[in-house]
């Protein structure tokens, strides 16, 4: 693609021991983040986690309790957000319904004072960029929900700003246009360069779009590492729950047959349910409590004593509720989490210890 | 489906024949009567034509009040809408004992305005009134503002603007609530200040309100005129007589009713003209939601 709106770099955003209170109740717990310049990097959590908090301490629409916020090699945690160079979209767009889509997207070149011809030629750039030419003598009333997303996108991309902060753009979208705006929104930040910071609730709109996943979870970062990666090598349990969809097993040691002794009740195994497949020495022995045909697949719902369960397997066979089954998994996807540190442990040779069959 | 023209009749009755007796008839009534002369004794109305109306263009009086009224409105109206607005912005701050200053704001409203009146008169007293005693302090002479011919209006209109603007600002405040808060943020990433915000955002969302209190202020400024039979009476020399007052003294001080119906027309018209002229003046500009 080729335009004027690519700028040279996004800049990084780096947070340093951030904490906030309202009143009593602490939002975010120490939050110590570094976004890469030019990068994809997307927040997510269950509600109630921090993201949106730690986005607007960002952007400045919130003050820290302690610590510091930096863009670039600037610190800005006590500028205003008019003063930190960056752009944001709102969840529901914010945008200024008295002004036409064109005032609307020039609002930040008219604060600036920008020149008017300089705005024209930039107007006309983002519009076209955006497929927002026809429309841009309405009023946002008149638009549908994914035009008024682009013209909230315009607005946010026309002003060149380094650094682009994202609050769940997509959630106020039907799903169909959800994956078409995801689609478009990555290919902007890849185009134009700037640094996003994409705060989200939707595992898929993170693992799809980022180049780095921050997971949060009650006001603390949990990990912080590419999508491959996280899915690969959750860190901690919550992480391994929360990535993935039908979420990952976590069973304990004892829900294993011949299991190994002198296990530590605090270690939880942790298997995906796609990579369990049937195996007549298996070590998990299991009865059938439910089954729902996905077509390709089917999942399973099981269980092994006390413990329930789920298993993805390609959908040839029949299931029935009540069949008994063994499964296994190769050893390269049995992750190990210690419960006391809620923690990832390393240790390839226990591992394969729940992988194997018992014999 | 036919008896619902009925049904619709129906239902309009109650409020309908309400306007009808206390509004449209009085007004119809009142533009007759303006055409005939006034029943002295035992001397019956008879048919005036437009005499009445030649009688109010050669009336000096009438000259008087309508400027005094014009003026009165060109005091009052912008001034207690901004003082509204600025407040309304105040109060709609987070800061400490805001319910305390909104229901301070507010408390002018909920007094009757003899009430009103009556408070400001001790305000304007000479010699001992509030402000001879906080002027005294300064070696100033001693004021009298309610009885001198050119500044008598002006007391008068400090009291409107003190007892409206805190009805206005809840408006402004109510409708300063609906605007959504991340507009504000989104503004202010954008780089707005206050001002700017204030300017291209807040008061363009702001303008069917506007047009609201405005309409309302210029029919309270012909309207409003309990005051000033407690203030001055109208006086000195008419300095402080408004236009409704004027009607009332007509109509019931000299009892010259044909007069003050004549009189009462020319109040209508205005209140309409302006009514009308404000609804297509500000309608290109207003944004409704």
């Amino acid at each position: 693609m080729k335009h004027d709106l690519a700028q040279a770099t996004g800049q990084s955003v780096t947070l340093t021991g951030v904490t906030k209170f309202w009143g009593d109740t602490q939002s975010l717990r120490g939050i110590d983040l570094s976004i890469p310049a030019g990068k994809f990097t997307a927040i997510l959590g269950p509600s109630g986690c921090g993201k949106s908090t730690t986005l607007r301490a960002i952007a400045g629409l919130e003050t820290v309790t302690d610590g510091a916020v930096w863009i670039g090699d600037r610190e800005v945690t006590a500028l205003p957000p008019a003063k930190r160079n960056l752009s944001m979209v709102f969840q529901n767009y914010a945008l200024f319904p008295h002004l036409s889509v064109a005032e609307n997207i020039i609002f930040g070149l008219k604060v600036e004072r920008l020149p008017s011809a300089e705005r024209k030629k930039r107007l006309g750039e983002v519009a076209e960029l955006l497929e927002l030419t026809p429309y841009l003598d309405r009023k946002p009333a008149a638009l549908s929900g994914g035009q008024q997303q682009r013209v909230a996108l315009g607005r946010a991309v026309i002003s060149r700003r380094p650094v682009c902060l994202m609050d769940e753009p997509l959630s106020n979208l039907d799903a169909r246009l959800r994956d078409e705006m995801r689609r478009e929104i990555r290919r902007l930040q890849q185009a134009l360069g700037f640094t996003m910071v994409y705060v989200t609730h939707d595992q898929t709109e993170a693992i799809t779009m980022a180049d780095q996943v921050v997971l949060m979870n009650e006001g603390r970062i949990e990990q912080v590492a590419a999508p491959q990666d996280i899915y690969r090598r959750p860190a901690t349990p919550f992480a391994a729950r929360f990535i993935g969809t039908p979420p990952m097993n976590l069973l304990p040691a004892r829900a294993f047959v011949g299991r190994p002794d002198g296990i530590p009740d605090s270690l939880l195994i942790g298997i995906r349910p796609e990579v369990l497949s049937l195996c007549d020495t298996g070590p998990l022995a299991a009865v059938v409590k439910a089954v729902e045909f996905l077509g390709a697949d089917t999942l399973l719902e099981l269980s092994t004593g006390a413990h329930a369960f789920l298993a993805k397997l390609p959908g040839a066979r029949r299931f029935a509720p009540g069949d008994a089954l063994r499964l296994s998994a190769r050893p390269e996807d049995i992750h190990l989490f210690d419960t006391n540190t809620a923690a990832r442990v390393e240790d390839p040779a226990l591992a394969s210890l729940f992988a194997q069959s018992a014999t | 489906m036919q008896r619902n023209w009925i049904h619709a009749w129906l239902l309009l009755s109650p409020a309908f024949v309400f306007l009808l007796a206390f509004t449209h008839i009085p007004a119809v009534t009142t533009l007759w009567n303006s055409l005939f002369t006034t029943p002295r004794g035992r001397r019956p109305s008879r048919w005036a034509g437009l005499e009445n109306y030649e009688t109010l263009i050669a009336d000096p009086i009438f000259w008087k009040v309508l400027s005094n009224n014009i003026w009165f409105a060109l005091g009052t109206i912008p001034t207690s809408i901004a003082i509204a607005l600025a407040m309304a912005l105040w109060v709609n701050e987070k800061l400490a004992g805001r319910g305390f200053l909104r229901m301070a704001y507010f408390t002018p409203t909920v007094l009757p305005m003899i009430a009103v009146a009556n408070i400001w008169m001790f305000f304007y007293t000479p010699g001992f009134g509030l402000i001879d005693q906080i002027t005294g302090r300064f070696g100033l002479p001693q004021s009298n503002i309610l009885g001198q011919p050119d500044t008598a209006l002006w007391g008068v209109m400090a009291v409107t603007i003190w007892k409206e603007a805190g009805f206005f600002m809840i408006f402004y405040l109510a409708a300063l609530q609906t605007i959504p808060p991340s507009l504000i943020e989104a503004a202010r990433i954008e780089g707005a200040g206050p001002w700017t915000i204030f300017r291209r955002v807040t008061f363009p969302l702001l303008m069917p309100t506007t047009l609201f209190v405005s309409i309302n202020a210029v029919v309270n400024s012909f309207r409003m005129v309990d005051h000033i039979f407690i203030l001055t009476g109208g006086g000195p020399d008419n300095a402080s007589s408004l236009l409704l007052f004027y009607i009332y003294e007509v109509a019931f001080r000299f009892w010259d009713t044909a007069y003050a119906a004549t009189l009462t027309v020319i109040l209508l018209a205005i209140l309409g003209l302006l009514a009308i002229g404000q609804f297509f003046l500000f309608d290109r500009k207003v944004h409704y939601r």
